[in-house]
């Protein structure tokens, strides 16, 4: 996949506009996803990806191939978001419902709310702390990757994840998430 | 209360990062302590949850939006390089070249600055030589001194490949006469080199006649025309007396 990745990437700097078509279709979504577990507002996840794969694509001759290309994409996410929260915040948020036709109204319901629960649980979380384990979670990085990807020590990725963890485990309590468990 | 060395294992655990080591210390840490149990379950519940955070779609029309926004003719405008062929191509066009060629240029600038400004241009002087000048081949065949009442010196004959030079060093106080006879058919006056410009100097067919005073050094030149042997005459009068006569022959 990586290699894939990097063959894409070089045809795209070699003047083949549709390579690029191809990263886009594959990592657009994953990218979104990330950006709203982070973010939650949902327009705003879409502007977010929107500019990662458009300063993507214009520094493309500065990607560095040693690295996996959706690494490179992560960290431009990560940056994404992290300027986007300094414009706004995203605390409050209202819900949105994704519905799926063929479970029950009333779990989907039920399972909905208590998905945005956590999510308002997640949101309550400083960025310093929510990002780590918004990463770690989803993307099931190594303390090591997710050093590389943030830029800081090992040491400190542990120290962010395990307060982080500990923060909103308090939140989750407080919010009543744990009784519903 | 629970040890911060176990916490830390806790969340290892949880983030998938312990050893199987660490992963037996922590169990029999959690079935003795009741609190730190507790605690990893929270920690793992906590972590699940996460998992109930609904995957929201993107809308249809983001791939499109994101593909709309960029330039797609960006590196397609990129002119590739293109060099001209052969070295000078190379030099003009290619960086690395370039920049080599700009620097011999810039040192070779700097040699010139520095040659033009610190360097002085050398006339030769008579001055700054000293040496000799050694002729190889030549050859002293014949030394005949003179030693007369008032005329001292020597006449140094040497052959120098098919030329004989006559090396004279004499000095008198009084004024002398020196001729110096030779067959014309067999050796041919070439040249005569005089110290001081005093010395009067006459050239015949078959003589040469010098008259000087003091001290000083000539030299005459003659050429064969033939094998040796060839002979000379030598003969110096003072104040119309000969004072000295010498046969020359010269055999080798």
């Amino acid at each position: 996949m990586e290699i894939e990745d990097k063959v894409l990437v070089n045809r795209c700097l070699d003047g083949d506009g549709e390579a690029y078509s191809e990263l886009v279709e594959k990592y657009y979504k994953i990218i979104f996803r990330l950006a709203q577990k982070i973010i939650r507002n949902y327009d705003d996840s879409e502007e977010i990806t929107q500019t990662v794969f458009v300063k993507a694509y214009e520094n493309l001759n500065s990607y560095n191939p040693k690295y996996k290309f959706f690494s490179w994409l992560y960290r431009i996410t990560v940056n994404e978001t992290l300027n986007f929260s300094k414009k706004r915040s995203y605390t409050e948020e209202i819900n949105e419902n994704i519905t799926n036709d063929e479970e029950n109204p009333d779990e989907i319901y039920y399972q909905t709310e208590k998905g945005e629960k956590i999510q308002d649980a997640l949101m309550e979380l400083d960025m310093l702390y929510r990002i780590p384990v918004v990463l770690k979670h989803f993307l099931n990085y190594s303390y090591k990757e997710l050093s590389d990807l943030l830029g800081i020590p090992e040491k400190t990725v542990k120290s962010r994840l395990f307060t982080g963890r500990q923060l909103l485990k308090d939140i989750l309590i407080k919010k009543s998430v744990f009784l519903n468990d | 209360m629970i040890e911060k060395k176990y916490i830390e294992l806790i969340n290892k655990d949880i983030d998938k990062e312990i050893s199987p080591n660490e992963k037996t210390i922590l169990e029999e840490y959690l079935n003795s302590n009741a609190e730190a149990k507790n605690l990893y379950e929270e920690l793992c519940t906590t972590e699940s949850l996460l998992d109930k955070i609904p995957d929201k779609e993107p809308t249809l029309n983001l791939k499109k939006n994101i593909l709309n926004s960029i330039d797609k003719a960006r590196y397609s405008r990129v002119q590739k390089h293109s060099y001209p062929e052969g070295f000078i191509g190379q030099i003009l066009f290619q960086t690395k070249y370039k920049i080599a060629f700009s620097f011999t240029l810039g040192i070779l600038a700097g040699l010139l600055i520095y040659a033009y400004f610190f360097v002085n241009p050398h006339t030769i002087n008579n001055n700054d030589i000293s040496g000799t000048i050694g002729l190889n081949d030549a050859r002293l065949i014949k030394s005949i001194p003179v030693n007369t009442f008032n005329i001292l010196g020597n006449v140094n004959i040497k052959r120098i490949n098919d030329n004989l030079s006559f090396d004279f060093n004499i000095g008198s106080p009084d004024q002398y006469n020196l001729t110096l006879k030779y067959d014309p058919d067999k050796v041919k006056f070439e040249n005569i080199s005089l110290s001081n410009n005093s010395i009067k100097f006459n050239f015949e067919n078959s003589l040469i006649k010098l008259s000087e005073s003091g001290i000083h050094k000539y030299h005459l030149i003659f050429s064969l025309k033939n094998e040796v042997p060839v002979d000379f005459n030598l003969e110096i009068s003072q104040k119309g007396n000969k004072v000295f006569e010498q046969e020359i022959a010269i055999k080798e």
